[in-house]
């Protein structure tokens, strides 16, 4: 296969030319309440070609891995149909490396009926919580993915990965009034991990059954202090997106409105985006188009300091690589993702966080969040009222909405007490869905955030 | 054939057996910054297998096509524990006749494409020199076919379409207009993409400004499909029903919206992208009414969740592990364009983009979003564009008095045909009211 790819990149009239070849297994377990909804497997091998010509781009995806030549030939034409004004790649070392996954309990050696087992008594534990409880799933997958790289650039990898989940959402009823409680946990090394959360299930449950009694939350601008989880999510979907270069890079207003220098938030401010974290959803070696994975500062001590890129976005704006171009599968050509983003640790404790608020909100958790350029909204899982500097009252229905420009300057206090998201996340961009991704951060504050209340 | 070998396989192991078999080929034409960037050729194939062996389902999947027996042998394993099967597998019966596939489609020329992409890109540069223009356009053709003991049944699908997302920044402030058109044939209306781009554009150069409160909402066929669909969606879903957990259980035959509503899912208009024969799991597809004069009609049911509740399929079951999802819903219209809408309005909003819309308590109805394109209205006109403003309300409260329904139906990325509609009394959310004081959710 090694040789097969190799050769097939090599001797074309492209500027650049790269193959990659996928093969992967998967396994799911659904459940809807205590009924089991899908079990099954599916096999996946298929792969793509992508080429370069003068800063055009020919793509070309398959499932038959026949007449590879040919398949070539066509992502160079397309290319080649798509020039444009000079193919400008940052320039990147060739590697030849095969990485295997460190894997500690591999969910391929468990079998269907004790994954069954398993989340059978996580599906007990959640809906034994209460008869309130109206609707639920509760899924359980695995996925096993080996991808071949080969590049004219002289690299050739092998790089395998595995992800093991384990995922519940559960919903709560009393009246017309429905609430919805969540947990996940994920592993790209150990199926130990997806072991043992009977409270984290029984957790979830419990939550929509006392969401049912929250109040709604307000509407209007408040002081909100984000938990870790929301903070986290926040700072993904709020300021990540808009650090990926690949739309701002052709974008000369957008260039200057994220010009590296700029101030975008107090001086305890501290992003970093990072694949090179051991063992998180969004780790990995090598990225889509051989570039080593790294640890790359996006704001430090509030300063914009960099973006994520591609080979192209960083070869077109000047700017260093850093290993950030992604795939959800050989389906689609890799595009500039985050990979593991996180606001670092201050200094100040929750306690002191939430001392000197007369009245403000505390979010916690996340239902779903979007982002639209400057523009995002989130949806908390849970809240509550802080009252005199004291939590009081439970909310429900806290979404919180903004500009991230506005909302990164209204950061008055980042908390000690960082930590990595334990249920992984899955971001979408560019009818790419499904990408794993990490989450980490600690306590945040906002000066003041638009709570928009359901 | 591999499917064959995969079918014959099956019949021999297991109690029953049919295979979904799905191919597609797409060229997508991409345009960034205003320039063509990308030609794609993306080919892809799957098989299912899906049997009911011991009374149970089981199913696997592949796009390997070289081993049937690990295919045969996956879907078996997963029936040993699967669901407890409460239909059988459909037989070919007589399908409606639906025109889905247009020879024109697979015969349109990239070249043209690149074409088109380019003239949207200098017609709206023309208008606005600042602009930085995205422009996808794809044709597809893909095939469905499902084949079981009693025979095979195929359709032929073509889609062409395309998405125009047009972005300006001045200082700090993003604007962003979106819109996208998806057809069976090469039919793409460049002008009325431009058209729509260009006047929204305009309304959005001044700005407005709202006070917190409950105020009328305009929502054009685009907002339609983020603000009330995706409850709608949830709620008419056979499965929701099953588990009780839709707000209308129970309710068919009842007044549950206002009497001017009607709503129908339908998977036979012709030259629509989401229109076929039969679905997924080889039922004759049909026009599934499920509001009519505001009475609830119908929800939509896959052959599983229909069993359950002993009631038969809609036709509904799409998806290779099949589950009950709706295909083109179609609302009724009432009357009067858009403008007549507006021009009622005292102070409200019109809303036509927005982030977050199906992200609320969809189960109970909820929905909640940030405008990302909307307008204020005042004394029937819009007077500019509003931002950092959340709508919020529930969509079977709102449905069951709606202030006025317009008259023009239109297309939303070949999935939704709606009208614009007024809902009354929307929650509204902005800056600066929190402390003093907003309402009550």
């Amino acid at each position: 296969m090694r040789e097969r790819l190799e050769a097939a990149v090599q001797g074309l009239d492209a500027d650049y030319c790269e193959i990659r070849v996928e093969n992967a297994t998967s396994t799911h377990i659904g459940y809807r309440i205590r009924e089991l909804e899908s079990i099954g497997s599916s096999a996946a091998l298929g792969g793509n070609i992508r080429a370069a010509v003068d800063g055009g781009w020919g793509f070309v995806s398959f499932n038959e891995l026949d007449g590879l030549e040919e398949k070539v030939a066509l992502a160079v034409r397309q290319a080649r149909q798509a020039a444009r004004d000079g193919t400008r790649l940052a320039p990147v070392e060739p590697a030849t490396e095969v990485v295997p996954t460190e894997v500690v309990k591999d969910p391929a050696e468990v079998s269907l009926a004790d994954k069954k087992a398993l989340m059978d008594e996580y599906v007990e534990a959640a809906l034994s919580v209460s008869d309130k409880i109206q609707t639920s799933q509760i899924y359980y997958s695995d996925s096993f993915r080996k991808v071949r790289f080969a590049s004219s650039a002289g690299s050739f990898i092998e790089q395998d990965r595995m992800q093991v989940r384990a995922a519940g959402s559960i919903s709560a009823r009393e009246g017309a009034e429905i609430q919805t409680g969540r947990t996940s946990r994920t592993s790209t090394s150990d199926f130990g991990a997806v072991e043992g959360l009977h409270e984290e299930f029984a957790g979830a449950g419990q939550r929509a059954v006392d969401l049912l009694k929250a109040s709604p939350a307000r509407s209007g601008e408040f002081v909100v202090v984000m938990d870790p989880t929301l903070a986290s999510v926040f700072i993904h979907e709020a300021f990540g997106h808009l650090s990926e270069a690949d739309h701002v890079y052709e974008n000369p207003p957008l260039r200057e409105l994220l010009e590296l220098g700029k101030e975008f938030g107090p001086p305890i401010l501290n992003v970093v985006d990072s694949a090179a974290e051991p063992g998180l959803s969004g780790s990995f070696k090598y990225d889509a188009e051989g570039v080593p994975a790294g640890k790359n500062y996006l704001i430090e001590e509030g300063r914009l300091v960099g973006r994520l890129h591609s080979r192209e976005t960083a070869g077109q704006m000047g700017e260093a690589l850093t290993g950030n171009a992604r795939a959800i599968s050989y389906r689609h050509p890799p595009i500039v993702r985050m990979t593991n983003t996180s606001i670092e640790a201050g200094e100040t404790s929750f306690a002191d966080m939430i001392a000197d608020i007369d009245e403000g909100i505390y979010a916690v958790n996340w239902l779903g969040g979007q982002t639209a350029m400057e523009m995002f909204t989130f949806r908390a899982m849970e809240g509550f009222m802080i009252r005199k500097g004291k939590l009081a009252e439970p909310l429900r229905g806290v979404t919180l909405t903004g500009n991230v420009f506005d909302t990164l300057k209204a950061i008055d206090a980042v908390g000690d007490d960082f930590r990595w998201d334990p249920g992984g996340g899955n971001c979408g961009k560019g009818g790419q869905s499904g990408l794993p991704v990490g989450n980490g951060a600690p306590h945040v504050r906002l000066a003041r955030c638009v709570i928009g209340g359901v | 054939m591999f499917h064959r070998e995969v079918l014959e396989k099956a019949a021999l192991k297991a109690d029953a057996a049919q295979v979904y078999l799905r191919s597609s080929g797409n060229t997508p034409v991409r345009f960034a910054a205003n320039k063509l960037k990308t030609l794609e050729t993306r080919n892809a194939r799957s098989l299912t297998l899906r049997v009911i062996h011991a009374g149970r389902i089981g199913i696997a999947s592949t796009s390997k096509f070289e081993d049937a027996d690990w295919v045969v042998e996956a879907a078996l394993a997963a029936a040993e524990f699967g669901p407890e099967a409460r239909f059988e597998f459909a037989d070919p019966a007589v399908n409606p006749e639906v025109d889905v596939f247009d020879p024109r489609t697979p015969a349109h020329a990239v070249e043209d494409m690149v074409e088109a992409g380019r003239e949207i890109v200098d017609l709206l540069r023309q208008h606005e020199p600042d602009l930085n223009i995205d422009v996808g356009l794809d044709k597809e053709v893909e095939r469905t076919a499902i084949a079981g003991a009693a025979g095979e049944q195929a359709y032929e699908r073509t889609s062409y379409g395309g998405s125009v997302s047009a972005n300006l920044v001045r200082g700090t402030d993003v604007l962003g207009v979106y819109s996208f058109q998806v057809e069976c044939g090469p039919d793409f209306d460049l002008d009325r993409i431009c058209t729509e781009i260009t006047e929204k554009l305009d309304l959005a150069k001044e700005s407005a400004t709202v006070a917190t409160g409950a105020l009328p909402v305009v929502l054009t066929p685009m907002a339609f499909g983020m603000v009330l669909a995706p409850a709608l969606g949830a709620g008419f879903n056979g499965k929701l029903i099953e588990q009780g957990a839709s707000p209308l259980v129970g309710r068919i035959g009842e007044q549950v919206f206002d009497e001017r509503l009607a709503i129908a899912d339908d998977a036979t208009l012709h030259r629509s992208p989401l229109s076929c024969p039969f679905d997924d799991e080889g039922l004759p597809t049909r026009r599934v009414p499920l509001i009519e004069d505001g009475v609830l009609k119908s929800f939509l049911f896959d052959l599983q969740t229909a069993g359950k509740l002993g009631e038969s399929s809609t036709g509904n079951g799409y998806g290779a592990t099949p589950s009950p999802r709706s295909s083109a819903t179609v609302v009724g219209g009432g009357e009067g364009s858009l403008e007549d809408l507006i021009g009622d309005i005292e102070e409200g909003i019109l809303a036509d983009y927005l982030l977050g819309g199906g992200q609320a308590n969809v189960l109970r109805g909820d929905f909640g979003g940030n405008l990302l394109l909307g307008f204020k209205i005042e004394q029937g006109q819009i007077v500019g564009r509003l931002k950092d403003t959340l709508i919020s309300g529930n969509a079977y409260e709102l449905l069951a008095k709606i202030g006025r329904i317009g008259g023009r139906c239109e297309w939303v990325g070949g999935r939704l045909c709606a009208p614009p509609l007024v809902l009354e009394g929307v929650t509204v959310a902005t800056r600066g009211q929190g402390r003093a004081g907003g309402l009550e959710g």
